[in-house]
């Protein structure tokens, strides 16, 4: 009898756990309004009725953060901004990458979307994830970014996150990109060498490197492994070419397989075979080419321009402050060099790195609630009171600024804890776009501002121009295009292959989908010229 | 017994090698240990003592609340996942261990399966979101709590228990969970705590789950920071952390403060799992059928 009973109880078990799994079979997971979730570890409710329009209390706008463990509702600060705007701020936990999609993926939507890149925007765009934002819909509640975008890329903004005809993003940018990298040396190893003035040409350059390597036996250009061989691209530059799609003579070409890349990769393997150019160049990273110039054996590298002023001038400041430990060592950041031809140049970054800020689906039925984002987020990135709220606090209160001399805090509020409890710092609005022309004051002191400007003024070249462009093919084909190149320019700068088959190199590429990738980078081109 | 000279060389070299290994092996947790402890690490090259030593890192580190708050988070899910995961995987394996169970075959199977297909990252996303665990220690224990091979491997070791002792409890009176707890479980000791070790490193060494499933820096556990800082270069959580430094001169540089949330991390595990190593290797045939 207790057999039988056994026998039904687990057998039932049994049944139940595969109906269970079965149940939701067939249903469709459909994208909701996603809130996060709220400490109490629950799903939080909307506050808001459907239509978006406030119920008489405040409209909630939720905007991720990295610290939100510091921000509390009893901040000033807080207090601050919600009064300015007649709304309540939500932070939350800026979610990881792969976080995020699940989330996505799951039905899951948040509010605000960020730093996806454009394969995913369509992506998203295709699978109905994104509301719809009409351009004008942003020039209206955004006319300041709208004016900062158009500034620095143009109208074609709108190309880029044009899909099928529509707009479902804010369009950002990283000005930084576009004049990123620049040349360093060590310009007390040259005055070492008997050289005082910093080599301006390819020629000047290399009777440098050659000075250094005579004088103190290690091989002087050193660079890390960035994304393949770009570090090295002050060299292919100084030859007309850059590692990136670019227009050219009204075509779409690839540097990397033009011919005045063939003429830089014969200098570099001319460097590399002198013992010039580090040996390690695949495969230093940016942690070692700083241990190699703490150790001193480094006379030029290339990187971005903040690591090698005072971080009190920008940012990061990183090898400069490696440099200011060594007795006598100087860093400058040079021009690139100038080639045969009097080219000159780095390959730079595209400017629209990503595809901006994006809104979920359920925010095209909240029209209300989506303006006053816009709003809020023009205001907050864009306008010098509210940075000031957002970097400095309450002048008169926190801080004093003064033009010649900078910001200096008021007492308690140079003390870190209290402007942590005031909230200064906190408070991103939404903290994606940045305009490093007006945050400057919040960013480089007083003394530093004109080594900042030259500095970034060295950041010269060209950038990839169809990043941020929907290429299918582009996205099939890259991987095995990218490989093509690095292990080929591997084997051309260390001499593992002879450059007499660099035109067997450039049909190898084209064969393996270079051809195509080209062509679809024409037609896009061709298309905006429309 | 002589040993010839063949044996003597052959015995040499391997104790060289070994050594060799053993450096190899060990020198990167210590040059871990000497950056967390040496004010600037660039410029170092290969060194064995700290330069310039300095305990800043430790201390800014200490000093950060959430490094406080998520390694009590990682405590807290190590003891309850732990400690349900053993309970459970038990309590599984035993009705497994005994053949006249019902669809024990049908059991034991469907488990098996689970060993060899999964229904992948999305389909699981979704069941922890459905269950309403997403950003609860739940989300963290529950997915990992039954192991298909720790339940065999606990099965096993419940079959090679004699059965005349179960037998004689029964005469006695006593019910199937008596016999569990009372006898069974005691006997069982070693592959319990081998389970528990696993159970307790795994919970330990997982980020991944956190990450996913914790949408707040206050749920979620020290290798999520860990990882943060270290891999994903994470200038925020490095800024936070060094925020109340007031005089910049004295501040570590960033792979100062990378090395130093390594160590903070690594070494509960560093401490424990020496001692406890041998249960690991016995672990795995403690389940092997006997007799």
């Amino acid at each position: 009898m207790k057999k039988v009973v056994c026998f039904v109880v687990v057998g039932a078990l049994l049944l139940s756990t595969l109906i269970g799994g079965c149940k939701k079979a067939g249903e469709e997971s459909k994208p909701h309004s996603s809130t996060p979730v709220a400490n109490s570890g629950e799903s939080s409710e909307n506050l808001q009725d459907s239509s978006g329009a406030s119920t008489g209390e405040r409209m909630v706008l939720k905007i991720p953060t990295h610290n939100p463990e510091k921000m509390n509702d009893q901040q000033e600060l807080k207090t601050i901004l919600e009064d300015r705007y007649d709304v309540t701020l939500e932070y939350y936990d800026y979610p990881d990458t792969e976080a995020l999609s699940l989330q996505i993926m799951g039905g899951d939507i948040p509010d605000t979307i960020r730093d996806q890149s454009f394969a995913d925007y369509h992506s998203y765009c295709d699978q109905g994830i994104l509301a719809e934002l009409p351009i004008d819909l942003i020039k209206e509640n955004m006319p300041l970014l709208v004016e900062w975008v158009e500034k620095n890329v143009g109208e074609k903004i709108w190309d880029y996150v044009d899909h099928n005809g529509k707009n479902y993003s804010v369009p950002g940018l990283w000005s930084l990109g576009a004049k990123g990298f620049v040349v360093a040396y060590r310009m007390d190893m040259l005055r070492d060498v008997g050289i005082n003035t910093v080599p301006t040409t390819i020629d000047e350059m290399d009777a440098a490197l050659r000075a250094v390597k005579e004088a103190k036996g290690f091989a002087p250009f050193v660079v890390n492994v960035g994304s393949g061989t770009e570090n090295l691209s002050c060299v292919l530059g100084a030859y007309g070419v850059y590692l990136a799609y670019y227009e050219q003579d009204g075509q779409v070409v690839f540097g990397g397989v033009e011919p005045g890349a063939k003429e830089a990769l014969e200098t570099l393997h001319t460097w590399y075979a002198d013992g010039l150019l580090d040996p390690e160049f695949m495969t230093n990273k940016g942690a070692n080419v700083k241990e190699k110039m703490a150790q001193n054996k480094v006379l030029v590298t290339q990187n971005r321009w903040y690591m090698f002023i005072p971080q009190d001038a920008f940012f990061d400041g990183s090898m400069y402050d490696v440099v200011s430990q060594i007795e006598g060592g100087e860093l400058v950041i040079a021009d690139a060099p100038k080639g045969p031809r009097g080219e000159s140049g780095l390959t730079q970054e595209n400017p629209v790195t990503g595809s901006g800020l994006l809104f979920g689906k359920h925010m095209e039925n909240e029209p209300e609630r989506l303006k006053r984002y816009l709003q809020v987020f023009d205001d907050g990135s864009f306008t010098e009171e509210a940075l000031d709220l957002t970097f400095w606090g309450v002048e008169g209160t926190t801080y004093t600024y003064d033009e010649a001399t900078g910001m200096e805090w008021i007492p308690p509020y140079d003390d870190v804890e209290k402007r942590e409890e005031f909230g200064i710092g906190l408070y991103q609005l939404p903290g994606c776009f940045n305009d490093y022309d007006l945050q400057t004051k919040y960013m480089t002191k007083p003394q530093y501002l004109q080594l900042r400007l030259d500095s970034e003024e060295k950041g010269t070249g060209l950038y990839d121009t169809l990043v941020p462009f929907n290429r299918p093919v582009f996205s099939e084909k890259s991987e095995t295009l990218e490989r093509i190149v690095d292990d080929a320019y591997i084997d051309f700068i260390t001499g593992a292959r002879s450059l007499d088959e660099f035109d067997t190199f450039v049909e190898e590429w084209k064969s393996a989908g270079g051809t195509a990738v080209l062509e679809e980078g024409q037609a896009i081109i061709d298309a905006t010229k429309d | 017994m002589i040993r010839t000279k063949g044996e003597l060389a052959f015995d040499i070299f391997n104790v060289v090698l070994m050594f060799l290994i053993i450096i190899i092996t060990l020198y990167p947790f210590w040059f871990t240990i000497v950056c967390s402890f040496s004010k600037v690490v660039a410029g170092n090259g290969i060194t064995l003592w700290p330069k310039q030593f300095s305990t800043t890192a430790y201390s800014l580190l200490l000093d950060y609340d959430l490094i406080w708050i998520t390694y009590r988070n990682t405590i807290v899910r190590c003891i309850v996942g732990t400690s349900l995961s053993v309970f459970f995987t038990a309590m599984t394996a035993y009705p497994l261990s005994k053949r006249e169970m019902p669809f024990q075959g049908v059991l034991t199977n469907f488990i098996l399966i689970t060993m060899l297909f999964g229904g992948g990252l999305i389909p699981s996303y979704i069941l922890v979101k459905d269950l309403h665990m997403l950003n609860t220690i739940w989300a963290l224990v529950i997915p990992n709590m039954l192991g298909a091979y720790n339940i065999f491997i606990v099965r096993n070791f419940f079959r090679s228990i004699p059965s005349s002792l179960e037998e004689s409890a029964r005469i006695d009176g006593a019910n199937w969970f008596y016999i569990w707890i009372r006898i069974v479980v005691p006997l069982a000791k070693p592959v319990i705590a081998t389970i528990a070790l696993w159970s307790l490193v795994g919970h330990w060494n997982a980020w991944f789950d956190a990450l996913i499933y914790i949408r707040e820096s206050t749920r979620t556990v020290v290798q999520v920071i860990l990882r943060k800082i270290t891999i994903e270069n994470s200038s925020m959580d490095v800024n936070a952390i060094m925020a109340k430094m007031s005089n910049k001169d004295q501040s570590p540089g960033g792979e100062t403060l990378e090395a130093a949330i390594t160590v903070i991390t690594i070494v509960p595990m560093l401490v424990i799992y020496p001692f406890l190593q041998k249960y690991f290797v016995k672990g795995i045939m403690v389940g092997s059928i006997k007799g």
